[in-house]
C-alpha cells in the first residue's frame, strides 16, 4: 500500500517537472517574440541611464578628455589640410574618369546612430542602438564609424537595432590587405584583437599593412578600414597563415555609429 | 514580496546592458540577474523563486543576441536545483553558500558557453572562454554581497516567517 502511494507520488513529481519543462521551453522559445515590444518600451530609460553614465564617465576622466580634445584639435587641423590636398586629386581623377568615360561606382548612403546598450551576456559582442525598421535599418546592413568598420545589424525593432560587433565570435567578414591584395577572412573571437584567416602561405603580409573590406560581401562596400596587422602566423596545418588585425575602432568605446544603406 | 522588488530586476538588467560595459575586468561582466535568482532561491518557497526566475531570465533574454531565451531555461534550473541541495544540506553558513554559488555560476557560464555552440553561435578560443569564466565568476562573487543586500532590503517582508 506504501509502495503504491510512493509510486504515485514519485509519479506525480515526474508529470510536474516534465509539465515545468516543458512550460519553461516554450516560454524560451516565445521571450524573442516578446523582445520588439519589451525594448521599446525599455528603450527610453536605457537612453537616460547611458546618458547618465556619459556625464559621469565625462566627470570621472576629464583630464583625460582635456588631453585628448588637445590631441585631437591638432589631428582636426592636420586632417582638414590633408582634406584639401585629396579634394584637388578627387577632382583630378574625376576629370580622368570623364576622359576615360569610366562609371563612377555609387557612393554609399549612411545613417547616423547613437549606441545605447550592450549585451548583458559574456559570451557574444553586441551593441544596441537607437535606429530601427522606422528608419530604415534593415538585418544584415554593414555598421561602421568614421574610423572603419564596426559590425551588422543582426536584428531590428521599430526604433531600436541590435548591431554584432567585429569582434563577436559569431562574425567574419571577406576582407583584404590594402597594400598587396591578399585575401582573407576576418573573425572576432571576444578578444580585443581579430584575427585575418586564410592567407595563402606565401601572402605578402607586412606587420603595419592595413586590412580594408574586399567587397565581396554585400552590405559592406569595398575600402572600408578593418584594422592594422599586429602579428602574422602561422596555422597549425601548415596550409595557410593568418595575421592578428587591431581594429581600426576602439570596439569597447564606441559610442555613434554610421548604418550602411546601399 | 513589494512590486517594488519586479522593478529592482529591471534596473538590474538595465545596469547590465548600459553600466557595467564600462566596468568589465578581463572581458567579464557580473551577472546580476543570476545573482537575483541565487538569492531569491535561497530565501522564498519554490513556486515563488520559480516565478520569479522566469520573470528575471524573460528580462534578461530581452536584452540578449540570442534567437531563443537561453536564460529562461538556465534560471529556473538553478533555482530547482538550490532548492533540491537545500534539502540535503544546510545553506544557511555562508561560505556554504559562496562555494555553492561559485559552482553554480561556473556551470551557468559553461552551459550558456556550450548552448550558445549547439545553437549555431560561434565561440571564442579556449583560453578566452577560461579566462572569461573565472573571471565572471569572481567578479559576480564580488558583488554578490552588494546584491544580497538590496533584495534582503526589498525582500524582508517575506523572509521573515521564515525563522521563526
Amino acid at each position: 500500500m506504501n509502495l503504491r502511494l510512493f509510486s504515485k507520488l514519485k509519479t506525480k513529481k515526474t508529470i510536474t517537472i516534465a509539465v515545468a519543462a516543458l512550460v519553461v521551453l516554450w516560454f524560451s522559445q516565445i521571450t524573442p517574440a516578446a523582445r520588439s515590444l519589451m525594448l521599446e518600451v525599455l528603450k527610453h530609460p536605457l537612453i537616460a541611464l547611458r546618458l547618465v553614465t556619459r556625464e559621469i564617465n565625462g566627470a570621472i576622466f576629464f583630464h583625460r578628455n582635456l588631453v585628448l580634445k588637445e590631441s585631437l584639435s591638432r589631428q582636426v587641423d592636420y586632417l582638414t589640410n590633408k582634406l584639401n590636398e585629396l579634394k584637388e586629386v578627387e577632382l583630378e581623377n574625376a576629370r580622368l574618369k570623364d576622359l576615360l568615360h569610366l562609371k563612377e561606382n555609387a557612393p554609399f548612403k549612411v545613417v547616423a546612430a547613437q549606441v545605447i546598450g550592450r549585451s548583458p551576456e559574456n559570451w557574444s559582442s553586441v551593441i544596441l542602438v537607437d535606429k530601427g525598421s522606422a528608419q530604415g535599418v534593415r538585418v544584415g546592413m554593414g555598421v561602421m564609424n568614421y574610423l572603419g568598420l564596426v559590425g551588422r545589424v543582426i536584428e531590428t525593432t521599430r526604433s531600436i537595432s541590435s548591431v554584432m560587433l567585429l569582434n563577436d565570435p559569431s562574425f567574419s567578414v571577406s576582407s583584404m590587405v590594402q597594400r598587396s591584395r591578399e585575401e582573407g577572412l576576418i573573425c572576432g573571437g571576444l578578444e580585443k584583437m581579430l584575427t585575418l584567416k586564410y592567407l595563402a602561405q606565401d601572402a605578402d603580409v607586412l606587420v603595419g599593412d592595413n586590412v580594408v573590406t574586399s567587397g565581396y560581401t554585400d552590405a559592406y562596400p569595398q575600402g572600408i578600414i578593418v584594422g592594422t596587422v599586429m602579428d602574422i602566423g602561422e596555422e597549425f596545418s601548415s596550409l595557410s597563415r593568418y595575421a592578428i588585425v587591431k581594429p581600426a575602432v576602439d570596439l569597447s568605446s564606441v559610442e555613434e555609429v554610421l548604418i550602411i544603406f546601399k | 514580496m513589494k512590486p517594488a522588488f519586479f522593478l529592482m530586476i529591471v534596473g538590474y538588467a538595465l545596469l547590465e546592458v548600459a553600466v557595467l560595459p564600462f566596468v568589465q575586468v578581463f572581458g567579464a561582466k557580473p551577472d546580476l540577474m543570476l545573482l537575483c535568482v541565487f538569492w531569491v532561491a535561497l530565501e522564498f518557497p519554490l513556486y515563488q523563486a520559480l516565478l520569479i526566475s522566469i520573470y528575471a531570465a524573460f528580462v534578461k533574454d530581452i536584452f540578449s543576441a540570442s534567437s531563443w531565451g537561453l536564460h529562461m531555461i538556465l534560471f529556473p534550473l538553478w533555482v530547482w536545483v538550490i532548492k533540491e541541495l537545500s534539502r540535503k544540506v544546510t545553506l544557511e553558513n555562508k561560505t556554504l553558500r559562496f562555494v555553492v554559488l561559485c559552482m553554480i555560476i561556473l556551470l551557468h557560464n559553461i552551459l550558456g558557453c556550450v548552448l550558445a555552440a549547439i545553437t549555431g553561435r560561434g565561440l571564442a578560443s579556449i583560453g578566452t572562454i577560461i579566462r572569461m569564466t573565472f573571471s565572471a565568476t569572481f567578479y559576480s562573487l564580488l558583488v554578490f554581497p552588494l546584491i544580497s543586500h538590496d533584495m534582503h532590503y526589498l525582500g524582508s517582508k517575506r523572509r521573515q516567517p521564515r525563522y521563526e
